[in-house]
């Protein structure tokens, strides 16, 4: 491929050689095979040149190694006389005309002649020198002797970072990645510069890599082969924690994440999707199977098999490798850097693309050989991947085992190996257990009507009152959420109720009520329901559904500030048994939304951050999600918009866990905030078209986007006027801190009319946004600048920049019409930095402030109107007033501003 | 002065071993013994330190 790979991600390193080059002393870059040595070391010597340095560049080979001054020869001719003279002769040959840069590439293959003449010219100040070497690697004597003994100081250069790396692949690609396309390749590449360049040629050689609704994404490629152990181009999964046995092996992080974020019962996208973004797709190519060989070099048997074993599982204890290949051959592997020791002497592969490279070179017979025995050989503490090995080996299944591991992927998020594995077990006679895990995980995989005919199956095995209470309790959850069919949900729950009589069961469909409740926009209810099914003793799944409905509903209702610890209890259930683990993302939506809507955007992000699922697929789009509204909350637009964007891309079509719906309500917002109505309008239009039995927990908050949309577009009193309508929904539905959330939008947009409500909800809804939005509607109703920058310091120390920006810029205007220039401009340069913050930031008082004009509110909002191209048919029906209204308002914003058309309008009002 | 919050999400962001270092080095540890910890020479700890800190206050001014 001709694509250009641009030196990102080292500007820091290149400035430290660069440094090293101007002290005419020199420097030695060491590093691992292909992360980017050379290319840095060409960089700075470029420069160099360019100062006027004369550069002379030197490369040592192993053919070079084995003849005397093979590597210089090239750059001095044939030299004659025996050593003593010869070195002499060589160095001033080298250094001749002063001024040189010398640099010696892969030094540690120099021949100890050129190591020596190098060496030299070092002592003796004669030349700058660069050199590179291979890490690791035995170099000559007076090659170590240049750091060793003082002369030249030596760059450990690293791999890149995720986020170098994400940096590198926009620009290679010249354009944004997807964050999981990103992380996925750098996990892979593991920062190798060399390696990443194959992989997205190959990537995108195969079609594998393109762009996907603006981002270059990873796509599944045609089939979706089940196992990857004898595939002739094997699928590429992204490292983990403790094992990666095949492409179906996959696993759990080390320690798994105590709980991932969450759905109350989230049904995440469809398998496909799923398969798509859980197992990456990229091709191992021959030139990259190649590259990987080359750097680890030719394996004798026994050493093979221990890359071999690890390829299909890792990491795995030293006892166990070394009683499967022998002892010597795992300490070879640890001395060539093939395997990392871990100091609990568990033993991993040094690089992901060793195992990805041995598995395409592996026989399906040897794969399910190594499987069994590594099984076998394992013991039983770990379930999922004795399972999962066994699966894939010829060994007689165990239904027993089979069902457990199933319930571990769930626990896990890894919900197409949990149907796996619970298809396998139900296959080998496992009963109503290994059922209901399967039905669970068919219905957040969206697979609602299959999870419906499993759910029945298991209705059929029910023996006790707890066994039918599962199953009704399964079978509303999928009826709600991914069916849709909330009346089907709450008949089946009241069916349940009138046929269960234990009171732990029944409370346990009471909870999953309090999160349908609460979804409903029901929140006094759900509280209700939630606060009853919390006195009991509850299963951890319900446990986590009712937390769901009571942090919901109090959060909406603005009592943050006792949702915190049932939160944590529910989180902690999460981690603790599988099946509630996929809820605790639903819980972490609405924490978020009702630690947002307190003002506690530290919180908000602690949250989020602790849900980040190292597993891809649709949890990590969950995550995703989550990202989204912390970003947005806090008024980085950008970030927020890409976020959102990924999600959504992921999660649509067939999301029916809700998440895709978040996101668009998000991106309405973001979209909108940044001065672009159109996208936000299409982002409400593909809202509108998805409608889930869930958004009405944030009927409020579309309204509000409806607001900021109308204000973007020029139309202030409408926009304001939805502020008030969503303030009434709140208000009707107690849902006091959306009710101040709707408030301060209007406060935002210049309304003072809630001062008086903001002060009254400000006494008793928890959390610094009330109060600071009772405070932003009183300074701004006293028309009082100073208060109200005070004001807009108050919204930057709790994060919320776009509230922040908009109260300095309505200082801003303020100062102006009291002719205190001064402050006015002061002020105004403090909106200016604070939306600059806001990643794109355009709002109605930012551009006031900008752009101060003798207009009456509405004289401006008609000629925005106007200018943006509506008819003034348009304008009145839109605002609900005759054609002879709006002309006179424009005749009149004409006459003050000095325009006759409305491009000149649109001109004075910087409208594009 | 920065937040200590905020260096910490910087120093997450840098590459693995950068962050190693500069950690290790908060903490008080010596060169040789940041050298043994990551497994590097000890003259190389100084100039990786260099880098490190530039990266980190790249980050940060971000």
């Amino acid at each position: 491929m001709g694509r250009r790979w641009p030196l990102t991600g080292r500007a820091e390193e290149l400035g430290f050689v660069d440094a090293a080059l101007r002290r005419a002393g020199g420097l030695v870059v060491a590093g691992a095979s292909g992360v980017g040595k050379t290319r840095l070391a060409r960089e700075a010597v470029t420069a160099a040149g360019r100062r006027g340095a004369t550069v002379r560049w030197a490369t040592a080979t192993e053919c070079t190694q084995a003849l005397p001054l093979g590597a210089l020869a090239p750059l001095v001719g044939e030299v004659e006389g025996d050593l003593l003279h010869v070195l002499p002769r060589v160095v001033a040959a080298l250094t001749a005309g002063g001024g040189v840069l010398l640099a010696v590439d892969d030094a540690h293959l120099l021949d100890g002649l050129s190591a020596a003449v190098v060496h030299q010219i070092v002592l003796r100040r004669a030349a700058t020198v660069v050199v590179t070497l291979r890490t690791g690697e035995p170099a000559p004597d007076a090659v170590t002797a240049l750091w060793k003994d003082g002369h030249l100081d030596r760059l450990e250069l690293q791999p890149l970072s995720e986020d170098e790396t994400e940096a590198l692949l926009t620009s290679v690609l010249d354009g944004p990645v997807a964050g999981t396309t990103s992380i996925r390749l750098s996990r892979l590449a593991q920062g190798n510069v060399l390696f990443l360049r194959q992989l997205v040629d190959d990537a995108l050689d195969a079609g594998r890599l393109r762009p996907l609704d603006g981002l270059w994404q990873l796509t599944p490629p045609p089939t979706s082969p089940t196992s990857t152990s004898a595939a002739t181009a094997p699928e590429l999964s992204v490292p983990r924690g403790t094992m990666e046995a095949g492409a179906g092996g996959r696993a759990s992080p080390t320690a798994p994440e105590p709980v991932s974020p969450g759905h109350a019962h989230p049904a995440p996208a469809s398998s496909g999707h799923a398969s798509q973004v859980s197992v990456s797709a990229v091709p191992v190519s021959p030139v990259l199977a190649d590259l990987v060989a080359a750097r680890m070099g030719a394996l004798p048997d026994p050493v093979r098999e221990v890359v071999d074993l690890l390829a299909l599982a890792q990491p795995l204890p030293a006892a166990v490798l070394r009683a499967l290949t022998g002892p010597d051959a795992v300490e070879h592997a640890e001395s060539r850097g093939l395997v990392h020791v871990d100091p609990d002497l568990r033993v991993r592969l040094a690089h992901p693309l060793y195992g990805e490279t041995r598995r395409a070179a592996m026989g399906r017979l040897r794969a399910c050989r190594l499987r069994g025995e590594i099984a076998l050989a394992h013991g039983t503490d770990d379930v999922l991947r004795r399972a999962v090995l066994l699966l894939e080996s010829d060994v007689e299944p165990d239904p027993d085992l089979l069902a457990e591991a199933a319930g571990e992927a769930v626990r896990l998020s890894d919900l197409p190996l949990a149907v796996r594995l619970a298809q396998a077990a139900v296959a080998a006679g496992a009963g109503f257990r290994a059922r209901v895990v399967l039905a669970d995980a068919l219905s957040w995989l969206s697979r609602g009507e299959d999870s419906e005919a499993e759910m029945r199956a298991a209705a059929d095995l029910a023996a006790d009152d707890a066994q039918r209470a599962k199953v009704a309790f399964g079978r509303a959850a999928n009826l709600f959420f991914t069916l849709g069919r909330p009346r089907a949900a709450e008949a089946v729950l009241d069916e349940a109720m009138t046929t269960v009589s234990d009171p732990d069961a029944r409370a346990a469909l009471v909870a999953l009520r309090a999160a349908v409740l609460v979804l409903l926009g029901r929140s006094s209810e759900a509280v209700l329901a939630a606060t009853e099914a919390l006195r009991a003793e509850l299963p951890d799944v319900a446990l986590v559904l009712a937390s769901f409905g009571l942090v919901g509903g109090l959060g909406v209702r603005g009592r943050a500030d006792s949702i915190g610890s049932c939160a944590e209890r529910a989180y902690a259930a999460g981690a603790r048994t599988f099946d509630a683990a996929i809820p605790c993302y639903g819980l972490a939506f609405v924490h978020v939304v009702g630690l947002r809507l307190a003002g506690y955007l530290d919180e908000v992000d602690r949250v989020v951050q602790r849900r980040r699922p190292d597993i891809p697929g649709p949890p990590q789009l969950y995550a995703l999600s989550l990202l989204g509204h912390a970003a947005l909350a806090r008024g980085r637009l950008a970030t927020a918009i890409g976020w959102f964007r990924e999600a959504v891309s992921g999660l649509a079509p067939s999301d029916t866990s809700g998440f895709a719906t978040h996101c668009l309500l998000g991106l309405v917002q973001a979209h909108a905030l940044t001065g672009d109505p159109a996208a936000a309008r299409q982002a409400l239009s593909t809202l509108d078209r998805t409608p889930h039995p869930a958004t009405e927990f944030t009927a409020v908050e579309r309204i509000v986007a409806r607001a900021r949309i109308a204000a973007s577009e020029g139309a202030l009193m409408e926009a304001v006027a939805l502020c008030h309508e969503a303030a009434a929904l709140a208000a009707d539905r107690g849902e006091d801190a959306h009710e101040v959330f709707a408030l301060q939008t209007a406060v935002c947009l210049g309304d003072p009319t809630p001062a008086d409500r903001l002060a009254e909800l400000a006494g008793r809804v928890d959390g610094p946004r009330a109060p600071a939005a009772a405070a932003h509607a009183a300074a701004l109703a006293a028309a009082d600048p100073d208060r109200l920058l005070t004001v807009s310091g108050t919204w930057e120390r709790l994060g919320d920049g776009v509230s922040a920006a908009d109260t300095a810029a309505q200082a801003a205007a303020l100062y102006r019409t009291l002719d205190r220039r001064g402050s006015a401009a002061r002020a105004a340069a403090v909106a200016d930095r604070l939306a600059s913050a806001c990643e794109g930031l355009r709002t109605p008082a930012l551009s006031e402030a900008a752009r101060p004009l003798p207009l009456t509110r509405r004289e401006r909002e008609i000629a925005t109107l106007a200018a943006g191209g509506l008819s003034n048919r348009e304008i009145a029906d839109r605002l609900v007033v005759s054609v002879r209204t709006i002309e006179g308002h424009l005749y009149r914003a004409g006459a003050k501003l000095g325009t006759t058309t409305r491009s000149e309008l649109a001109a004075v009002l910087g409208i594009e | 002065m920065t937040h200590p919050s905020r260096r910490t999400a910087a120093l997450r962001r840098l590459p693995v071993l950068h962050a190693r270092a500069l950690r290790l080095r908060d903490e008080g540890r010596s060169t040789e013994q940041v050298a043994e910890e990551l497994g590097l020479e000890p003259e190389a700890v100084g100039p990786l330190l260099a880098v490190a800190e530039a990266k980190l206050a790249t980050l940060l001014e971000e």
